[in-house]
């Protein structure tokens, strides 16, 4: 087994058993939803049917209703396309890279981590689709063989680059969160009563049975995905930024944008997990299990990841002013000093200024804080995609086609929908599902509960010192039919003596 | 146990994935219809192959992912409507179960299996 230290914080509290761990993941399923999730619930229904509304609106009347205009030809749909493709990457980056460098504490958080991450790339693939105008031919970005003679997509294309990214960063994502659902599937499924129940996660979990062989295969099929699940979540985010970074555009044509777009996807990322986990601990009672000292490790993740974004920004304003290339510089003067100030610097005080709080221990284990800081770097992360899509394009290089843009009711609409979307899966996803991976889970209570760190640092060593070898064996077998808790001796001799008969 | 050899399956189906995605850009972009998008080379693959790149990654993990997700199922016997189950309940509760085969001496492991401090 795993050495590991006692000092290191418990990461399940409160002496849970591996039957506990069984009967508090599979409560919320079992159980009556409260009234708290009800009222969530309807509430992100509400604002669902509304963006609904507005979507069929768009598609029906066209992509007029929106705000854009000649000059600012995207705004709002892809300010919130790259938001949501954002925040999926903490699912991944939990699930996989975590993984791979063994942290014990994604366990608790990594199965709601990655469901976030499924549910926010659904909100993101909307927006692209909307924006054709006619949602019912999206199947056009695909290469297929067409009746106007085969006429191709284009591979050259950035755009094209990011369909692939898209869908095989949403399937994927799928198909592992779901590999780790079944053994957990199976568990809700030998404890169900009901005949319905039973039958509903008997197919869920397509026949799960735990022999040694399953599990061995699915510990490697873990490990491979998740060195698959790594370079795909950094290539999708860096193929994003490319749509920018491949145009001639001044304030998006630059290379600091693949690694800049992917530390701000994982700061955004985790900000989202840490808004639904700190609301879903509570709800759902998972206290014990998602614990402050993951909040913490969560929130230096924020503030390294945040720090880097700040890094990114200023290094963008030196090479402005560095290239000499007068549109460079105006681009990022008018970011700063222009009609869209504002924005600009809301976005440097949500994301660059406020994660540096959590330098204090003291801030960031605080709840009530994290919170707070977990929407403030919510806003300042649409907020940096609003500026570098719409103060980029609104002043162009023609200043007689300048423009501001402003959002209507649709535009608005369809962004609370999707809002509304996401929480409607999200709290279907917490009263359906076991929202911890618990057979994953139970691996670490021998080595990282509270009890397991009490029976380490209670240890203590007794010396027994005999002067004859057949009365030291005999105090040894006694000790042995006793069975006593964590019993291990080590014997010394001064001579050799058989005592092979012992063992 | 023997060690499974999933990941080598997973490899292959990337290596398929790859080549695939080789073959589907030249004959699309190279071989059947050449376009000429922004003074691009457009009549060799290798010329043209940086603009290539994401996409042959993307098909290289979409097959590897896949059909190595799909291999497991299919060793395993997973499917939805499968009707293996836990030999007990308890196994995805907090026991742990081996199943031992006997012939005539049920007796005999019976004893062996009571002398130690788990349940039988």
């Amino acid at each position: 087994m795993h050495y590991e230290s006692p000092i290191r914080e418990p990461l399940i509290l409160e002496d849970k058993t591996l039957h506990d761990i069984t009967e508090d993941i599979a409560r919320p399923v079992e159980g009556k939803a409260n009234k708290w999730w009800w009222a969530l619930f309807l509430f992100s229904l509400v604002a669902f049917a509304w963006g609904a509304g507005c979507l069929a609106y768009t598609a029906g009347t066209g992509v007029g209703v929106w705000g854009l205009n000649k000059t600012v030809g995207w705004a709002w749909d892809i300010t919130n396309f790259v938001w949501w493709v954002g925040i999926g990457h903490a699912g991944t980056l939990i699930s996989a890279v975590l993984l791979l460098f063994r942290q014990k504490w994604r366990l608790s958080i990594n199965r709601s981590a990655e469901a976030m991450t499924i549910f926010a790339v659904v909100q993101a693939g909307l927006f692209p689709i909307f924006h054709m105008g006619r949602p019912w031919l999206a199947y056009w970005v695909l290469p297929l063989p067409n009746t106007y003679g085969s006429l191709w997509v284009n591979f050259n294309s950035p755009l094209l680059w990011d369909v692939f990214a898209i869908s095989t960063y949403l399937t994927v994502s799928l198909v592992f969160w779901y590999m780790g659902l079944i053994p957990d599937f199976a568990m809700i499924r030998d404890r169900a009563v009901k005949p319905l129940t039973k039958k509903i996660y008997s197919i869920l979990s397509f026949g799960w049975s735990g022999r040694a062989k399953h599990w061995q295969r699915f510990e490697e099929l873990s490990l491979v995905l998740a060195g698959l699940a790594t370079p795909l979540v950094l290539s999708v985010h860096t193929i994003v930024s490319m749509d920018f970074a491949t145009s001639v555009i001044p304030g998006w044509h630059t290379t600091i944008f693949p690694p800049y777009f992917v530390a701000g996807a994982i700061f955004s990322g985790f900000a989202m997990v840490q808004t639904l986990l700190l609301v879903m601990r509570k709800v759902v009672y998972m206290e014990a299990y998602i614990t402050i000292k993951h909040i913490e490790y969560m929130n230096i993740v924020i503030m390294v990841t945040g720090s880097i974004v700040g890094v990114a920004y200023i290094t963008e304003l030196f090479i402005a002013w560095y290239s000499g290339v007068e549109f460079e510089q105006y681009a990022f003067l008018n970011r700063a000093t222009g009609p869209y100030w504002w924005a600009y610097w809301a976005m440097m005080t949500c994301n660059v200024f406020s994660p540096q709080f959590m330098w204090s221990k003291r801030l960031r284990t605080s709840i009530a804080f994290t919170f707070f800081i977990s929407i403030v770097v919510n806003i300042g992360m649409w907020f940096e995609r609003f500026v570098i899509i719409v103060t980029s394009l609104h002043r162009d290089y023609l200043p007689s086609s300048w423009t501001m843009f402003s959002p209507t009711f649709v535009d608005i609409g369809i962004f609370i929908g999707t809002i509304g979307f996401f929480f409607v899966l999200f709290l279907l996803y917490a009263r359906t599902f076991p929202v911890i991976a618990q057979a994953e889970l139970k691996t670490i209570v021998k080595s990282s509960s509270t009890q397991s760190k009490k029976l380490v640092m209670s240890k203590k060593i007794i010396y027994g010192i005999y002067d004859d070898d057949d009365v030291i064996l005999q105090a040894v077998k006694d000790i042995r039919e006793k069975e006593f808790i964590s019993m291990k001796y080590i014997l010394h001799f001064q001579f050799m003596v058989l005592i092979m008969h012992w063992a | 146990m023997k060690p499974t050899r999933l990941a080598i399956t997973s490899f292959i189906y990337g290596c398929i994935g790859l080549s695939l995605a080789l073959l589907m850009m030249w004959y699309m972009m190279i071989e059947d219809w050449p376009m000429i998008i922004g003074g691009k080379p457009n009549f060799s693959l290798l010329q043209n192959l940086p603009a290539f790149i994401p996409v042959t990654f993307e098909m290289t993990v979409f097959f590897a992912a896949h059909l190595m997700v799909l291999t497991y199922l299919i060793r395993c016997k997973l499917y939805p409507g499968s009707n293996q189950k836990s030999p007990d309940p308890r196994t995805t509760d907090d026991m742990f179960l081996m199943e031992i085969e006997s012939h005539g001496n049920d007796k005999e492991i019976v004893d062996l299996l009571k002398n130690r401090s788990g349940r039988s």
